[in-house]
């Protein structure tokens, strides 16, 4: 392990990972800090960026992308209480009554401290967990690969914001979607119109672009030029006691724990990793009684939980090649336009690739901290960045990518059918998360699921005799199932309380 | 109670238009299970199986549009019972609704036309309409930022990236 953490290391050699690793984090700081664009976006937007580019240094630009628009989402909650991602929400109900107090200094060091102890303690974790990970993933045949694949996507679907059910439909349409073209064991086309371009299956990164930063435009118009949020000046960066840091070790170190797990589950995400943290935080703490009202430990505990969160999420994507959020899905997506696979035998084949993945994690953090506290007064005002001059901004960089990513005119047309689709879909509450996930893992879904019943004479019994597959398919289930128990019981309580 | 039933369906405004989310959900069900019928019809007429243990080209779509049809009756069922729940239903809505179709049509027409017009004059001109339909009406920044961003792509694609953009 330590050759290959070397090998991470020794690719910090080149210039442009270094140039990829801060051009990353300054678009992730951007991205994170305007209310409304996420880290989703952003990696789908960093996309065309990285055509013809090394893949080490693209991927060392999309995780730092991935981890900075996690700090900077903190930032604008802080100071004008719009968390910039739905993972910086906790970090408001402290961050902004101590702003609000005059201590946004202290807010914004804290939070960005925690956020960097935070992936630090995780990736370590990470590289504990997912080498073991994926060496037992390599004894997994199609049934077990098959099972695990829908686990992710029934976790992903079932814990959708929103209805269970629609998470389910969603996920249907990406695994259709995935379909499209020519089958890959007898080369029959399928679902093409009869036109070959379609033959390759639907082009992922316009269809990503389309549905995560089209769309989004779509909903920029619906906003209008919305007025300037008011900020307050901060003052005291770095101003905290060294000793007031220290003081938080605990809350860091377990909220960071607690994110990387619920990192690792498919669907869970940094937004539940915040929440669940900042609960736990505030029931173990000596003084409770300030949660809300302007607590440091607040503040460093949501932030903690969701940076590490990031690192838990690459756990899956990198191990087992089954991305556990919409971010990783998009990241996996990237891979594959540069010919990368993950899943198991990444480790073996191209060790270089996650190896750089941990290393820049942890190298990242410095220079994140630095641009976050170097910038804090910069990425303030990014929030007030004209909703139309980021519209035509999104909008362009949307045609463009997808052009190049063919440099032909049908990924274009798909990008554009994909944007307003996605408009559609989301404003009838069907998560987006499900569809890409599945269209992702639509192929390796079918081409194991077809092995599985080959390898066993067209036999089913495959899918409930192997212990393994069968507690797979059982998590699957109860994905899908408990989710919409829980949202039924609580309907009918809210039905007998009228 | 009677007034939220009263109210559903559609209210036209000029500013914004407001529907219930489970009349929505059955329009969006009609649309979505004729969609995965003719996805099932085409599945089921794929050639079959080569090999007789496999399931051929057209198994995995015929049980995924089986799966998803259910999903999407379930759906639907749901929808029903939402509406006639005394729980108050959902609204949604779409603010600036005219603007919202004029930047789909602009959109549909810069994806005809984008080859055509070249990338900077077709990035220059949709930049400006975007943001006209996004409300931004001061000179100065409906010239800069398309200018800006079309000279960061004509940067970064053609020159760092050596992308060959029409």
């Amino acid at each position: 392990m330590l050759e290959s953490l070397a090998i991470g290391f020794s690719a910090f050699g080149d210039p442009m990972v270094w140039f990829a690793l801060v051009f990353g984090a300054l678009a992730g700081y951007l991205i994170g800090a305007i209310p409304g664009l996420g880290p989703s976006l952003g990696v789908a937007l960093l996309i065309p960026f990285t055509y013809g580019v090394d893949p080490v240094v693209s991927i060392v630009g999309l995780v730092a992308l991935y981890a900075a628009a996690e700090y900077g989402g903190a930032i604008t909650a802080i100071l004008i209480n719009s968390p910039g991602t739905a993972a910086a929400v906790a970090t408001s109900w402290d961050g902004y009554p101590l702003t609000q107090q005059g201590r946004t200094g202290e807010a914004l060091t804290v939070s960005i401290l925690s956020s960097g102890a935070g992936i630090f303690m995780a990736t370590l974790l990470l590289i504990v967990t997912a080498v073991p990970l994926s060496e037992f993933a390599l004894r997994f045949g199609p049934g077990e690969y098959f099972a695990l694949a829908l686990v992710g996507l029934s976790l992903v679907a079932g814990l959708s914001e929103g209805s269970p059910l629609k998470g389910t439909v969603a996920m249907g349409i990406g695994l259709a979607l995935a379909t499209i073209g020519l089958d890959v064991q007898t080369g029959t086309p399928r679902f093409t119109m009869g036109n070959p371009e379609f033959f390759e299956g639907l082009p992922l990164v316009p269809v990503l672009l389309g549905l995560y930063a089209l769309s989004e435009v779509l909903f920029m118009i619906e906003d209008g030029p919305s007025e300037k949020l008011k900020s307050t000046p901060i003052g005291g960066l770095l101003a905290l006691p060294v000793k007031s840091i220290l003081g938080l070790k605990t809350a860091i170190l377990r909220s960071s724990v607690l994110g990387y797990a619920i990192g690792v589950i498919p669907g869970a995400g940094a937004s539940i990793a915040s929440f669940v943290s900042y609960a736990v935080s505030k029931r173990m703490s000596k003084t409770p009684e300030t949660f809300g009202k302007g607590s440091l430990e607040g503040v460093a505990s949501s932030e903690a939980a969701n940076n590490s969160a990031v690192a838990g999420a690459l756990a899956p994507l990198l191990a087992l090649g089954i991305p556990g959020s919409p971010t990783t899905a998009i990241m996996i997506g990237a891979l594959m336009v540069q010919g990368i696979q993950p899943g198991p035998l990444l480790f073996t084949k191209s060790p270089e690739i996650p190896y750089t993945v941990f290393v820049s994690l942890w190298v990242g953090v410095p220079v994140m901290v630095l641009i976050g506290l170097a910038g804090a007064r910069i990425w303030a005002k990014v929030a007030n960045i004209p909703r139309p001059a980021i519209a035509a901004i999104v909008a362009g960089i949307c045609y463009v990518g997808a052009y190049a990513s063919h440099t032909t005119m049908f990924p274009v047309h798909v990008m554009t059918v994909f944007g307003v689709l996605g408009y559609i879909l989301r404003k009838l509450e069907i998560p987006l998360a499900p569809i890409i996930l599945a269209l992702v893992l639509g192929e390796m879904m079918e081409t194991n699921f077809r092995r599985a019943l080959i390898s066993n004479k067209g036999e089913w019994d495959i899918f409930y005799t192997s212990p393994m597959t069968m507690i797979l398919i059982t998590i699957a289930v109860l994905a899908f199932v408990l989710p919409g128990l829980s949202q039924l019981r609580a309907r009918r309580a809210k039905a007998q309380a009228l | 109670m009677e007034d939220y039933k009263k109210a559903l369906g559609w209210r036209l405004r000029w500013d914004v238009v407001r529907g219930a989310l489970p009349v929505l959900d059955l329009l969006g069900c009609a649309a979505l299970l004729a969609v995965f019928w003719q996805y099932y019809t085409q599945a089921s007429a794929l050639p079959p199986p080569f090999n007789e243990v496999d399931i051929g080209a057209g198994g995995f779509p015929i049980l995924l549009a089986v799966a998803t049809l259910i999903g999407i009756a379930a759906v639907a069922i749901a929808a029903v019972i939402r509406l006639l729940d005394p729980v108050p239903v959902a609204w949604v809505s779409i603010r600036r609704p005219l603007f919202v179709l004029a930047t789909i049509g602009l959109l549909l027409l810069q994806s005809i036309y984008f080859e055509t017009l070249g990338t900077l004059p077709s990035v220059l001109i949709f930049s400006i309409l975007t943001m006209l339909a996004c409300g931004e009406r001061r000179p100065l920044h409906l010239i800069g930022v398309p200018l800006a961003l079309g000279a960061f792509i004509f940067v970064v694609f053609n020159l760092a990236l050596d992308v060959n953009l029409p």
